[in-house]
């Protein structure tokens, strides 16, 4: 009856939860088939942000872990810039009692984040994606080389935006990454105006050009940067 | 292309749906449930307009009285069950004729203030659902009621905070994806309760104005979703009660709302050459609102009514 009526009218949210309130008098053994009714929701919208938020619940509460990595990967094959798919994935490697945590899943995520990146490098989602993997873990994040590396290789591309990787190499600066020559010369390469001494500031300047209607942020970027001149 | 707000034939737009629940139109019948919505989202923005005296105040006032439930809450029309959605539409359409001294007070209050569970969070209604909308709603009313006193505060701030997610946005539970509409319900608990230094004001602030979209101007709701004026409100009230809104192009978002204009029949959409609601058209002039576009009186950006009935409010006894 609630499938039904669900479809038809998937943005009541009264309906999400009388949902809820019949699979919780029902117990575990339902969780399958909540999941199940979340997946076909989200087959016709999958962004469906009453969906995903059921979808949790579900895990939390009636458990189904099992398969949601995989169900994450399904959805980011069909559209990589699913920013819902990435928020769950999240969720699941933070949350799930099948899998080792954050650290312990961080490598092999951020494989997968990287090869998603290079595949889309304009995608917002998977860039704060893969800086949520380094979660508290600033020294990580600065030292990791996949980092930067994903960041000078799409620098280094002519044909994509480089707006998210210039912000991510801004703030690995900013965080103590300390530049190599590679790094410098990738980002000259970019600049039209004069050559600053502060590669920090001179990634803000080329930042305001690149993404124009953000220009007061990455002015105001600069403004605070402390790290010495290099 | 629109180079103005055409005020009068929203004006019209707005009254026209008003009286349109004397007729019996499909639109009509199918929004029955929300009316109460329908009804603060479109005299908000004929207040907006300074526009308010075009309609019966006697007529809307004793029809939303009409609404409350025995419970102390309101439903959103007459006959329906009610809900802290409604509650909060009708507190504030009352605020907006200044007739919050008709209310009893202390019935509406506890409605409330029964919906806070065990982990500070907020039920809708009796069914349960919990989701942060509802605590903001909560702190809204309770603050326009002076009840502030009556929740656990601390509690509703914490659970609030533990929806904070690692961009600095929020989401409808712990977890959940942040989303403009979150945000906003979760700034303006935090802004009312004075607890915005809770928030990561330069994380959150980039995290909004990245909503941006160079192309267009307008703004969407979470990465990579397309731009809607209705985020005109949620994006630009969390990026001022944050104090950001230097951080987007306020011309480019100006343009994108008078673009989604019904330049004959009046009314604003969703975006350019879409069909016009209620919904977007108070979105869009409080949009306006928030960017200083002359004509259009000045909206609070975390009560979401104008700033001269909130002045009315917080500075009476």
């Amino acid at each position: 009856f609630i499938e039904r009526i669900a479809e038809d009218n998937s943005k009541n949210y009264q309906l999400w939860h009388h949902r809820r309130w019949v699979a919780e008098k029902l117990g575990p053994d339902v969780a399958g088939r909540e999941l199940e009714f979340t997946r076909r929701v989200l087959s016709l919208d999958a962004k469906h942000y009453h969906a995903w938020s059921h979808r949790q619940w579900t895990l939390r509460a009636l458990g189904g872990w099992e398969d949601e990595l995989d169900y994450c990967h399904e959805l980011l094959e069909a559209d990589v810039f699913n920013n819902s798919a990435w928020n769950q994935r999240y969720y699941v490697i933070t949350q799930s009692p099948l899998l080792g945590g954050l650290e312990a899943m961080r490598e092999s995520e951020v494989s997968y984040t990287i090869k998603a990146i290079l595949t889309n490098p304009a995608n917002e989602s998977s860039w704060r994606y893969l800086k949520a993997l380094y979660k508290d873990d600033k020294e990580s994040w600065i030292s990791d080389p996949s980092v930067s590396s994903v960041c000078l290789n799409v620098l280094s591309r002519t044909d994509c935006f480089h707006g998210f990787a210039l912000s991510t190499l801004l703030d690995l600066l900013c965080d103590g990454l300390r530049p190599t020559n590679e790094h410098k010369d990738s980002v000259r390469a970019l600049a039209n105006e004069e050559p600053e001494t502060n590669l920090a500031n001179l990634v803000c300047t080329i930042l305001g050009r690149v993404d124009p209607v953000r220009a007061n942020y990455w002015a105001w970027r600069k403004s605070k940067i402390t790290v010495a001149a290099i | 292309m629109a180079d103005k707000l055409v005020a009068g034939k929203h004006l019209r737009y707005i009254l026209n749906l008003m009286a349109e629940k004397k007729k019996e139109s499909f639109e009509s019948v199918v929004m029955d449930h929300l009316r109460m919505n329908g009804a603060y989202w479109g005299l908000t923005t004929l207040a907006l307009l300074d526009k308010l005296g075009s309609v019966s105040e006697d007529e809307v006032v004793s029809w939303v009285m009409t609404c409350q439930h025995e419970s102390g809450g309101f439903a959103g029309n007459t006959g329906h069950d009610p809900h802290v959605l409604y509650t909060l539409s009708a507190v504030q359409i009352l605020a907006l004729f200044d007739k919050l001294n008709i209310l009893d007070v202390e019935k509406v209050s506890n409605y409330i203030a029964g919906l806070q569970n065990e982990d500070g969070s907020f039920s809708g209604d009796i069914w349960g659902e919990v989701d942060t909308r509802f605590s903001y709603i909560a702190i809204c009313c309770l603050s326009i009621l002076k009840c502030l006193d009556k929740i656990n505060v601390k509690k509703a701030v914490d659970y609030i905070v533990s929806c904070k997610n690692l961009d600095g946005g929020f989401g409808c539970s712990p977890g959940a994806e942040s989303h403009a509409g979150q945000i906003f319900c979760c700034v303006g608990a935090l802004a009312i309760t004075g607890n915005l230094h809770r928030v990561d004001k330069d994380l959150l602030g980039w995290w909004l104005c990245e909503r941006q979209d160079y192309e267009s101007g307008g703004l969407n709701g979470r990465p990579e979703k397309l731009p809607d004026v209705c985020y005109s409100w949620w994006v630009l009230s969390s990026l001022i009660m944050i104090d950001r809104v230097h951080w987007i192009e306020k011309a480019k978002l100006v343009k994108f709302i008078l673009d989604s204009q019904d330049m004959d029949n009046g009314g604003i959409s969703d975006r350019p050459s879409y069909t016009v609601d209620i919904f977007h058209t108070y979105f869009g002039v409080a949009g306006l609102s928030l960017l200083e576009y002359p004509g259009v009186k000045t909206i609070d950006p975390a009560y979401a009514l104008p700033v001269h009935v909130i002045n009315r409010i917080l500075f009476t006894k």
